[in-house]
C-alpha cells in the first residue's frame, strides 16, 4: 500500500473508532445537532491535516478530543469551552425503551444538561469518551484528585436530582 | 490494606469502572460493599443509556469521505455553510433572551438613556477589550433579525457584534475599531430618540443616532471620537435589502 493509502487507512480507522463518540460529546457540549456535526467534521479535517504529527495511535482519542474542544472554543472565541445555556439537550427519541425507562432517561438527560460545567465536562469525558481520570486531568489541566472530586459530585448531584424528581429506585441511600 | 466503606463509596462515585486492585477486592468484601457496587452499576447503566445519543446516519462514512475530499481539493479547513452563521446566531440569541431575563430582573431603566448607561456599565468595557483587533464575521446573521445591514465602510471596522438584552427584547452590541479608537454601538430596535442627544455616562461620552428600524447609542472615550462615529453610524446602518 502506498504511503498515502496507509495515511488514508489510518484516518478511516480514526473515523470509525471515535467518530460516533466525538459526535455524542459534541452534542452534549453544544446542544445543537447541526453544530455538533460541524464540530466533528472540522475536527476530522484538522486531524487529517495533522495526522502525521500523531505518533502514538494510543493517544488518538485524547488528541481528537483536544482538537474538538479547541475548535469549539474557537467557534465561541473563548479560551475555555462554554457549555450551552440551553436547559435541555434535544435528543432523538429512543423508541426501543419502555415508557418508564424513557421518562427516567429524559430526566437524567435534563439533569446532566443542568449540571455545572465543571462537573459535567469530566463526567462526559468519562462516560461518553471513556477517558480515565488521568486522561481527564491532562485534558482539563487539573489534578487527578480534582477530577475525582468533580466526578463524584457530578454523580451525587444527578442522584439527588433524580430523587427529587421521584426516581428513587436503586439510588443508594448514602447519596 | 483494605479499603474502608467511605473511601469505597467515593471511588464508586468517581470511577466505578476502576481496575484498581484494592477497589476490585473491596467490591466483594462484604454484602454491604457488594450491594453498593451493584447499585452503582445499575446507575452507570442508566447513565450510559442517557448519554447515548443516536448519531446521524452515515456519520462515519461522511467523516471518511472528508479525507478524500480534502485530498482532492487541498482543503484543510471547511468553509462553513451560510446556514451555520444563522444557526449560531439563533443559538446565541436564545442565550441572550435567557440572560436578558435575568439581567432585567434587576433594577429597571426608566428611559432609553438610563438603559444605555446601565448596559454599558454592565459589560461595555469588557466587550471593547474583547473586540479589540478582531474582525467580526457574523454581522449579517445578527443584524438580519432587525432587517438592517451595514455598509462595507462600517462593516470592516466591526471587531465584535453580539445580541444584547434591551428593555423590550433583544438588540445588538457592536464594537468598532475605528482609526481614532474603539467605539461601542448599541442598537436598540423599534425605538426612537433625539438624534444627536448627548448621553450622561460614567467616564464616557455617548450620543444617540437615529438609524433605520431603531436607535443606535454611540459610545466612546471622548466627544471627538463619538462625533466622528456619529456620521459613520448614521450612514452605515441601512435598511436590509431583502429582495422582496
Amino acid at each position: 500500500m502506498s504511503s498515502e493509502g496507509q495515511r488514508l487507512a489510518r484516518f478511516n480507522e480514526l473515523a470509525a473508532a471515535y467518530g460516533t463518540d466525538l459526535y455524542r460529546y459534541a452534542m452534549w457540549i453544544c446542544g445543537n445537532d447541526a453544530l455538533a456535526k460541524d464540530l466533528v467534521q472540522e475536527t476530522y479535517l484538522r486531524a487529517w491535516k495533522a495526522l502525521d504529527s500523531l505518533n502514538d495511535q494510543g493517544a488518538a482519542k485524547s488528541w481528537l478530543i483536544t482538537i474538538l474542544r479547541r475548535e469549539f472554543a474557537r467557534t465561541f472565541e473563548r479560551k475555555v469551552p462554554k457549555f450551552t445555556d440551553v436547559e435541555s439537550v434535544e435528543v432523538p427519541e429512543d423508541t426501543e425503551l419502555e415508557p418508564d425507562d424513557r421518562i427516567e432517561i429524559q430526566l437524567l438527560r435534563r439533569n446532566i444538561s443542568k449540571l455545572p460545567p465543571k462537573y459535567r465536562e469530566p463526567l462526559l469525558l468519562q462516560v461518553v469518551m471513556g477517558h480515565s481520570c488521568e486522561e481527564i486531568a491532562e485534558l482539563l489541566q487539573i489534578s487527578k484528585s480534582a477530577v475525582m472530586t468533580q466526578l463524584f459530585r457530578a454523580r451525587e448531584q444527578l442522584k439527588e436530582r433524580l430523587q427529587r424528581d421521584g426516581v428513587t429506585g436503586n439510588v443508594h441511600e448514602l447519596f | 490494606m483494605s479499603m474502608n466503606f467511605s473511601d469505597f463509596i467515593r471511588q464508586l462515585g468517581a470511577d466505578p469502572s476502576s481496575k484498581d486492585a484494592d477497589f476490585l477486592r473491596a467490591r466483594e468484601s462484604s454484602p454491604e460493599f457488594a450491594q453498593a457496587a451493584a447499585e452503582a452499576d445499575r446507575f452507570e447503566q442508566r447513565l450510559q443509556r442517557a448519554v447515548n445519543i443516536a448519531p446521524p446516519p452515515n456519520l462515519v462514512a461522511e467523516l471518511q469521505a472528508l479525507a478524500s475530499d480534502a485530498g482532492a481539493t487541498g482543503e484543510t479547513s471547511r468553509s462553513r455553510p451560510r446556514w451555520f452563521a444563522y444557526a449560531m446566531a439563533a443559538s446565541v440569541l436564545l442565550a441572550v433572551v435567557v440572560a436578558g431575563s435575568l439581567w432585567r430582573s434587576g433594577p429597571q431603566p426608566t428611559s432609553l438613556e438610563q438603559y444605555v448607561a446601565m448596559h454599558y456599565s454592565h459589560d461595555g468595557e469588557r466587550l471593547v477589550a474583547q473586540g479589540a483587533g478582531q474582525t467580526a464575521s457574523n454581522i449579517e446573521a445578527i443584524l438580519a433579525r432587525f432587517d438592517v445591514e451595514l455598509t462595507p465602510e462600517i462593516a470592516r471596522q466591526v471587531g465584535l457584534i453580539q445580541f444584547c438584552p434591551t428593555p423590550d427584547g433583544v438588540g445588538a452590541h457592536l464594537v468598532l475599531n475605528t482609526p481614532d479608537g474603539p467605539v461601542t454601538v448599541i442598537f436598540i430596535p423599534g425605538t426612537t430618540a433625539k438624534d444627536g442627544q448627548w448621553l450622561s455616562l460614567d467616564g464616557m461620552q455617548g450620543q444617540f443616532v437615529q438609524v433605520p428600524n431603531g436607535t443606535a447609542a454611540v459610545i466612546g472615550g471622548n466627544r471627538e471620537l463619538v462625533d466622528n462615529a456619529h456620521n459613520l453610524v448614521q450612514f452605515g446602518f441601512v435598511a436590509r435589502n431583502t429582495g422582496a
